[in-house]
């Protein structure tokens, strides 16, 4: 951006009287809370993954720095009076837009053309990530820059840091608020009423007579409208009646784990229960037991199961035909409470059986607290590794615990869904996905065996001859339990007439299931056990992927199933690339990062030396700007590596971050606001400071792996969460420093206007580091190496250092 | 240190030069890669596959001038330029002459019980060769099989070399009896089709295919020449359905299954019902209508439940009354052979005797249980049931 005087403005005189303070803590407890608001919304429309997660989050901050930019930009060209009005009118803008992006996010047909039920398309979900944070984070980077601007020279960092510890309070907010009220639309028009009316009443020295009235009439029909108004109910049946035609809206509730959506179909009486937009049950009256054929195969695995825990799987019927199998305790386990209460409502479990005992827990809090042989069988519902909280129940680490809480002889079972894929091709996405878990159950235990049934089954034992697909063996141990043999139907004399299946029949009821895959085949005379072509060519498309193993800190399910994705939802040429460009930067990575360095520095050196060709007589100036737009940019993105990895390793050392997020994000800023206020009391060589920030940045990348390798390995979790969480509050603390030094070494007496561009920068960086960091890296390498790399930014800053200090040498 | 702007701007253009020629020199570098086995042109590659070259293709023009192409094979009539691959994914224009590339190339080759073709009346005790390779002409927004059908035979994990001798030489070991065309669209590739089924005719098995029916009349007729027994999927009732959900249209579909009946074949009808898309009762109405009309009340016709997959994932699958209420349809509009799959144990999985109602053929999903039959004849009231018994 061109460097530009103000004119000599008053400003230092009209800042005291607009209050900037306590504007800027507000709205930045404001933006937060929005932008909790806003991503749950996107989260709920376009099914939640990471990959999306990162765009949104990467989108937000582009917005943020586009408007920090215009802030900038038309306070340094405007008198200070519209520059207090754009202030005003943004903040009452704010105040009434989070509600209407909302609305628009349910009420705008984002995929025309789909038929009911069809997922949205990765590259359509895009345009809802980009749109639905647009206004609200333009608008706070714009406030933001234009609070910069008007406030007097020594306020720059006071305001950074109140912003920071407004976020703080907004992200709190977040935290105990959502969890209460739940209603996004009502929250947003009453949040936002009360930032409006607070705008009017803190910049009152330039309303004109009548103004804070009308403000206040405004803010009171916001209220009103948001406390009695059915926005949400209105909106959601609106945007469900688009996205399923054909059928009704009976309930939709916002959860601490997401939102839970009820449709029934009046014409079938058949009610289908969506969680953020996916498909995760359905009732009827009468129809088909999958859950009896699914229970029949994962069962039998067990010779004589009897304690059994079951994690996932409550909004079926399957805990109920367990039971059939002679258990004498079921343990069910499911995270949402919200589903336990749906399942109950359903009635889908025996309500008076005292075996089965529901319980709203971590699934994998539960396995880690049991004492050790505590079930025959543990069985895991998986509904897919999309995202990192799911893939917790399928790492290595997971897998480590199960087998402790197993008995002798016990038996852990796992599906994974298929996306209705046939049994007798399995494609590369979805093989190396299944693969990616497979592998780190073979890391476990000594006996595994996989099948494409019921989606993908998986099975895991350390005694021999347990586990097996052999129907004649499985036939054996379902017959010894009559509850749950399989039934036939047949109609006779016009009624319908059901018969339990003869013992030899069992057999052939295991080879009908799931489409055949444990028939077997016998090469001219029937010796030895018989051959089971689509079992083996399952196996085999298994074993013909490279693939990582599927850990905690390094996700590789997760990304294999994003390449699934996209096969699913797009052309289907886009889920291989991705898979493709993947492992091919897998193989070449130490390449890769080592020629990115060389041309970081290349690019810098020739970026700078064109500044001196084709600017010349302002190359000292330039230069130094150039340098510490650099230095922002890459501590931008540095940080927020940081602030992504870290929010990931806190989720697989506590269960999940849905809830908490906020909180943690607070825990950020408040060290955002920290590293600010220490940066201002420092006095001395700017420049020595921000070469002290970034080589914190580089120390940090380099000790942060180890030092999360050990938090993982302690068995006290709650040592290992605080440890996290102030590496977390550490990056905010360098963060926040290193913004505000910076900002000051391009300051000029009498004019704050640099400190929109450095913002800008730091947000631009921030930005793109967001979805590489939770879509590529952290899959593709694990967290460990992800915050490894983060030295790679931290040297980029690096660099801007050095050519800041050879401009200050230069032009002193 | 330049000083003036004159100077400063024969500078920047002297830059954008050296940079202009540094960007002409990125394809020679693709091409040295390309040449190292790094990059592919269409695309990275995980591993060179071993895969025998396409084989030439039938049913296309050439245009007189230039090395356009226009296929002939499907309704489509797709017209193809020099290295462009058609909408298959299967037959692509090389230098002017069409090729296939899914020839010898089968990615599924199974033991399947003929049921799961879906085919009732139709040597009911039979295991068949079941085969397929990649590839379709048709992107339905259920496809069960979309890990193959909606890729090209070139990205599949093929199963090769298939040799039509020693496949005819296991199959007489394991005592198969049939071959079975089924889970992609084999009318892509009617030139490994045709051979294959040929070849085994010619040793005396039985041969069957399944097909969406979107072709046109002169390649499907030459292909009807070499099967016995055609199950044809007849997902909707409108061209808009077709459209909509298939990115095909139905009235190939409506010809092609005139044309198998025409010729003799034994036929039988599947149809995929999926909520609110094709499970009302006119969307049913029509379709069993049709069928009775143009294929006869005879025609079995296999009503099969939906569950979420492929690009509808998101959408709850087909209540059993839902298929209860649709097989009422086909039997209210004349029917006489509706069974319900993909839902068991259900009573209408199993053959009954449209005269008496004794159960004739008794089955567990698509397993055989007890075949009651008495040379093609319910055993009670010796009614005969239509069909190919052997």
């Amino acid at each position: 951006m061109p460097d530009q005087d103000s004119g000599g403005l008053g400003v230092t005189n009209i800042a005291p009287a607009i209050r900037l303070r306590p504007i800027v803590f507000l709205s930045g407890a404001f933006f937060q809370y929005g932008q909790v608001l806003i991503f749950r919304e996107i989260m709920s429309l376009t099914h939640g993954a990471e990959l999306l997660f990162g765009v949104t989050l990467g989108v937000w901050l582009v917005w943020a720095a586009a408007g920090a930019a215009l802030g900038g930009y038309l306070a340094g060209r405007r008198p200070e009076v519209i520059s207090v009005g754009l202030l005003r009118s943004g903040l009452f803008l704010a105040g009434t837009l989070a509600a209407a992006q909302i609305l628009s996010l349910r009420l705008i047909n984002w995929s025309p053309g789909l038929a009911a039920g069809q997922m949205m398309p990765l590259s359509r979900a895009v345009w809802p990530a980009w749109w639905g944070p647009g206004a609200l984070a333009f608008l706070s980077g714009l406030i933001f820059s234009l609070a910069l601007r008007l406030a007097p020279e020594s306020e720059a960092g006071s305001l950074y840091r109140t912003e920071a510890w407004g976020a703080a309070a907004g992200g709190l907010a977040a935290v105990l608020i959502l969890a209460i009220l739940g209603s996004p639309i009502r929250q947003a028009l009453i949040a936002g009423a009360a930032l409006a009316g607070a705008s009017f009443f803190l910049v009152k020295p330039f309303l004109r007579p009548g103004w804070p009235a009308l403000a206040g009439l405004i803010g009171l029909i916001l209220t009103l409208a948001g406390a009695i108004g059915p926005w949400d109910a209105w909106s959601e049946k609106a945007s469900w009646t688009r996205r399923l035609a054909g059928y009704e809206l009976e309930q939709s509730l916002d959860t601490n784990y997401g939102r839970l959506t009820v449709v029934k179909r009046a014409a079938t009486g058949q009610a289908a229960v969506f969680q953020n937009g996916g498909l995760i049950g359905h009732v009827e009256a009468s129809g088909p037991d999958r859950m009896k054929d699914l229970a029949a195969l994962l069962a039998a695995q067990h010779p004589a199961p009897r304690q059994v825990l079951l994690i996932g799987g409550a909004l079926s019927r399957l805990p109920a035909v367990l039971l059939d199998h002679g258990l004498e305790r079921l343990d069910l386990v499911e995270l949402d409470p919200a589903v336990i209460e749906l399942s109950r409502n359903f009635n889908l479990w025996p309500a008076t059986d005292r075996r089965l005992r529901a319980a709203a827990a971590d699934g994998r809090e539960v396995v880690r607290r049991a004492p050790p042989a505590e079930w025959d069988l543990v069985l895991v519902m998986s509904p897919g590794p999309d995202n990192v909280a799911a893939n917790r129940y399928l790492t290595r680490e997971f897998f480590s615990e199960v087998r402790r809480v197993l008995q002798p002889g016990g038996v852990l079972g796992l599906t994974l869904p298929a996306y209705g894929a046939s049994s007798e091709y399995t494609g590369p996405a979805l093989a190396a996905r299944t693969a990616a878990v497979l592998a780190a159950l073979k890391q476990v235990f000594a006996h595994t065996l996989a099948a494409p049934a019921a989606g993908h089954v998986l099975l895991a034992a350390e005694a021999p001859g347990l586990i097996t697909w052999d129907p004649e063996v499985l036939a054996g141990r379902l017959a010894g339990r009559p509850k749950a043999r399989p039934v036939i139907e047949t109609l006779k004399d016009g009624r319908v007439e059901r018969l339990s299946l003869p013992d030899q029949a069992l057999p052939l009821y295991y080879e009908s299931l799931f489409g055949g895959v444990l028939a077997g085949e016998r090469e001219g005379v029937a010796s030895g056990p018989p051959r089971r072509p689509a079992l083996d060519h399952f196996t085999e498309s298994l074993e013909a992927v490279s693939v990582q193993v599927n850990e905690d800190d390094r996700p590789s399910a997760v990304l294999y199933s994003l390449a699934a994705a996209g096969h699913l939802t797009g052309s289907g040429e886009g889920g291989f690339r991705y898979l493709d460009l993947t492992q091919w930067l897998d193989r070449r990575l130490a390449v890769l990062v080592l020629a990115a360095g060389l041309a970081l520095i290349a690019l810098t050196a020739l970026a700078d030396r064109l500044r001196d060709r084709f600017r010349p007589g302002t190359a000292g100036g330039l230069g130094l700007k150039f340098g510490v737009g650099l230095t922002a940019l890459a501590a931008g993105a540095w940080a927020l590596s940081q602030e992504t990895a870290l929010l990931l390793v806190y989720q697989n050392l506590s269960g999940q971050v849905y809830l908490e997020v906020g909180l943690l994000t607070a825990v950020f800023m408040v060290g955002l606001a920290g590293g600010a206020g220490l940066a201002e009391a420092r006095s001395g060589r700017l420049r020595d400071y921000v070469g002290l920030a970034v080589l914190t940045m580089v120390l940090l990348s380099l000790t942060s792996p180890i030092i999360i390798k050990l938090a993982s390995a302690w068995s006290g979790r709650m040592a290992a969460r605080a440890l996290t969480t102030a590496l977390l509050l550490s990056a905010g603390l360098v963060q926040g420093a290193a913004f505000l030094w910076l900002v000051r070494l391009v300051r000029r007496p009498g004019q704050n206007r640099p400190a929109a561009w450095v913002y800008a920068a730091d947000l631009a960086g921030a930005a793109l580091a967001a979805p590489i960091v939770s879509a590529g890296l952290i899959p593709l390498l694990g967290v460990a190496s992800s915050l490894g790399l983060a030295g790679l930014p931290a040297a980029a800053a690096w660099l801007g250092v050095i050519l800041v200090n050879r401009r200050i040498m230069e032009n002193p | 240190m330049i000083s003036s702007t004159a100077q400063t701007r024969r500078a920047f253009l002297k830059w954008l030069g050296r940079m202009g020629a540094g960007a002409s020199l990125v394809p020679v570098l693709e091409k040295a890669l390309e040449t190292f086995g790094l990059v592919m042109a269409d695309g990275l590659v995980l591993a060179a596959a071993d895969r025998p070259g396409p084989a030439p293709a039938r049913y296309y023009r050439k245009f007189e001038s230039g090395d356009l192409v226009q296929c002939e094979l499907c309704p489509r009539r797709e017209v193809l330029a020099p290295g462009q691959t058609g909408f298959c994914r299967d037959r692509r224009n090389i230098n002017g002459e069409l090729i296939t590339h899914a020839y010898g190339q089968p990615c599924v080759v199974n033991l399947d019980p003929i049921g799961k073709n879906p085919l009732a009346h139709f040597y009911p005790e039979m295991t068949v060769l079941a085969l397929a390779h990649a590839g379709c002409n048709l992107r339905c927004l259920y496809c069960q099989n979309w890990q193959f059908s909606q890729e090209s035979p070139t990205r599949t994990r093929n199963i090769v070399p298939f040799d039509f001798r020693d496949a005819g030489r296991k199959m007489k070991v394991k005592q198969v009896t049939g071959i079975s065309f089924t889970y992609t669209e084999a009318v892509t590739a009617p030139e490994f089709t045709l051979d294959f089924a040929r070849f085994c005719g010619e040793l005396g098995f039985k041969r069957t295919l399944c097909t969406a029916g979107y072709i046109e009349p002169r390649p499907f007729k030459d292909l009807l020449q070499v099967f016995e027994a055609v199950t044809f999927t007849f997902k909707g009732p409108s061209d808009d359905f077709y459209r909509r959900v298939t990115a095909g249209t139905l009235k190939p579909v409506l010809e092609a299954m005139s044309l198998a009946k025409a010729e003799g074949k034994w036929v039988e009808v599947a149809t995929l019902v999926v909520p609110t898309l094709n499970d009302d009762q006119a969307s049913l109405s029509f379709i069993a209508r049709w069928i009775k009309d143009h294929l006869g009340p005879d025609t079995p016709w296999h009503l099969e439940r939906f569950d979420p997959q492929f690009k509808l994932a998101a959408l709850p699958p087909t209540p059993q009354v839902t298929l209860e209420q649709a097989r009422r349809i086909g039997l209210e509009n004349g029917l006489r052979f509706v069974y319900l799959s993909n839902l068991a144990p259900h009573q209408a999985n199993h053959t009954y005797c449209p005269a008496c109602g004794r159960v004739l053929i008794k089955r567990l999903g698509f397993k055989l249980l007890e075949n009651n039959l008495r040379d093609g004849a319910c055993p009670q009231c010796r009614t005969r049931i239509p069909g190919v018994w052997g």
